[in-house]
């Protein structure tokens, strides 16, 4: 893969790896820190990618694991009432996003990946390096958490 | 749940953040450069690292298995845990370096590991010339690298200072020369103290691999990997009890399933099984720390954790052991996030066998 062809294949799923960002990173500006890390990486390792057909299966498990460690670096995690940002979204979209957002950090990525990204479960546990069944459990999980979550949400009193 | 309603709820990329994919897929070789310098920094780091070590070399080649143990939180080892010790577990060694496993323990439910790394060409001193790191696991363990979410490895919280770490293919950190569980020696070797409880419990014989990794390269991602297999015995029993929880439910949708705790002369182990599935507004998850029937605590709300379906989840949590099993601990509850206290569960001890 050259130059030409990697930065087009970056360019088309560039509003993946953003929502892969927001789901793992609090601080704008961390997540385009991230992203360019992982980029870079992903461009300094290109040779060792065997199979050119999983470069974007690739390129977000090297994002995931490098919003993992600022994470972990920066000891922080994104908080149930810190994630409100600006947003152009109507309120129902706004609470379905905030309820992601609210699940614990393990079933948000698989439901980010599979619902939104379009990624099969063995896709998935490739990504996250773990078995499919726990991702199908994970997901399971995670669907019975939002429901809950929205649920409580909408029987809210309103301000 | 619709993927453009999820994909909508995120909303679109900001111009910023697309100008910053931009910015960084036009200047590839550019950042390259400023990559190679920036990695270039990071091992200047690690010798200067390596040289205050080696300043307080007396102090650190002192240091002993046990001396895993004396953290934030010290547990101290009862007096018979000494003859519990292993030595000479293994040796390995490739064109770069040499792997001693000099002492071991597996008490049952947890291991030290304490191993030298020493430069093959003594003009190489670990930590600026070579870089390196070190990883352990089960036999069952599929170890191509070191992985911070897997069993057993270097200090995570050492591991995740990134500055001064290397990253393998998949850009996970493999090395840190920063931990606290490392210490460079007088001769220029450096010591590794591993340490883990996820493993299979109470068999007579445990197998690990042994992986570390090293390059001459600042630039290499992957560095050359050096394996080795070693087992250690089983030395000592654990006295073990169940924990009868005053209250199974102490606050909503936590749910005890069982509570045991194991003593050895090492260390104490504290396994909880439990349930829980926070309600909106709820900790996403929990912590627990331990304390003695008056009050003193007997771990730092830190552990290993495994996830299992709906919700169920399993914890062990090392504390200091006990010659005689006591009546008594208390539980502690805490938002595993902010680590503020939720609450206290007394529980009585009810020996097993």
């Amino acid at each position: 893969m050259d130059r030409e062809e990697f930065a087009s294949r970056v360019r088309a799923i560039q509003q993946q790896l953003y929502r892969i960002t927001f789901g793992l990173l609090r601080e704008p500006a961390d997540r385009m820190d991230a992203v360019q890390e992982a980029i870079l990486k992903a461009w300094c390792n290109l040779p060792r990618l065997r199979d050119p057909a999983l470069f974007e299966t690739w390129l977000i498990r090297i994002l995931i694991n490098e919003c993992r460690n600022r994470q972990r670096y920066q000891r922080r995690f994104v908080p149930t009432d810190a994630v409100p940002e600006p947003s152009a979204v109507s309120d129902d979209l706004t609470e379905l996003r905030d309820a992601i957002l609210a699940l614990p950090e393990n079933l948000r990525v698989p439901v980010m990946l599979h619902y939104m990204e379009g990624y099969k479960t063995d896709e998935i546990a490739q990504m996250l390096r773990i078995p499919t069944g726990t991702v199908r459990s994970r997901l399971r999980r995670a669907r019975t958490l939002l429901k809950n979550l929205l649920d409580h949400s909408e029987g809210r009193p309103e301000d | 749940l619709k993927r453009n309603d999820l994909n909508r709820a995120f909303g679109p990329a900001p111009e910023e953040f697309l100008n910053r994919v931009e910015d960084t897929l036009n200047h590839l070789e550019e950042r390259n450069m400023k990559r190679r310098y920036k990695l270039t920094t990071l091992v200047a780091a690690a010798l200067i690292v390596a040289l205050l070590l080696a300043g307080a070399g007396f102090a650190a080649s002192r240091l002993k298995l046990f001396d895993y143990l004396n953290g934030s939180m010290p547990i101290v080892p009862l007096n018979d845990a000494e003859s519990m010790i292993q030595t000479e577990l293994g040796f390995a060694e490739n064109e770069l370096i040499r792997v001693a496993v000099e002492e071991g323990v597996y008490d049952g439910y947890g291991v030290l590991l304490k191993l030298n790394v020493s430069a093959v060409d003594p003009e190489k001193r670990l930590g600026s010339a070579l870089s390196l790191a070190v990883g352990l696991a089960t036999e069952e363990e599929n170890v191509l690298w070191v992985s911070m979410p897997k069993a057993v490895f270097i200090d995570e919280n050492g591991a995740s200072a990134r500055h001064n770490s290397v990253y393998n293919e998949d850009g996970v950190v493999v090395s840190d020369l920063t931990s606290a569980r490392t210490a460079q020696e007088e001769d220029g070797s450096m010591s590794f103290w591993l340490s883990g409880n996820e493993m299979p419990v109470n068999v007579e014989e445990l197998p690990l691999l042994l992986s570390v990794m090293v390059t001459e390269d600042v630039n290499a991602v992957k560095p050359e990997e050096l394996s080795m297999e070693l087992s250690l015995k089983r030395a000592g029993e654990a006295r073990r009890a169940h924990l009868v929880f005053e209250d199974l439910s102490p606050f909503e949708n936590l749910n005890f399933v069982s509570a045991e705790v194991a003593y050895t002369d090492v260390r104490g182990y504290l396994t909880l099984d439990y349930i829980y599935q926070p309600n909106y507004m709820q900790p996403l998850n929990l912590m627990f720390n331990v304390y003695d029937a008056d009050g003193n605590a007997l771990s730092q709300a830190d552990g290993w954790g495994s996830d299992g379906p709906e919700g169920r989840r399993s914890e062990r949590i090392e504390i200091q052991s006990s010659e005689e099993t006591p009546g008594r601990l208390i539980l502690e509850i805490l938002d595993g996030e902010t680590l503020a206290p939720i609450c206290r569960v007394p529980a009585t001890l009810e020996p097993v066998g």
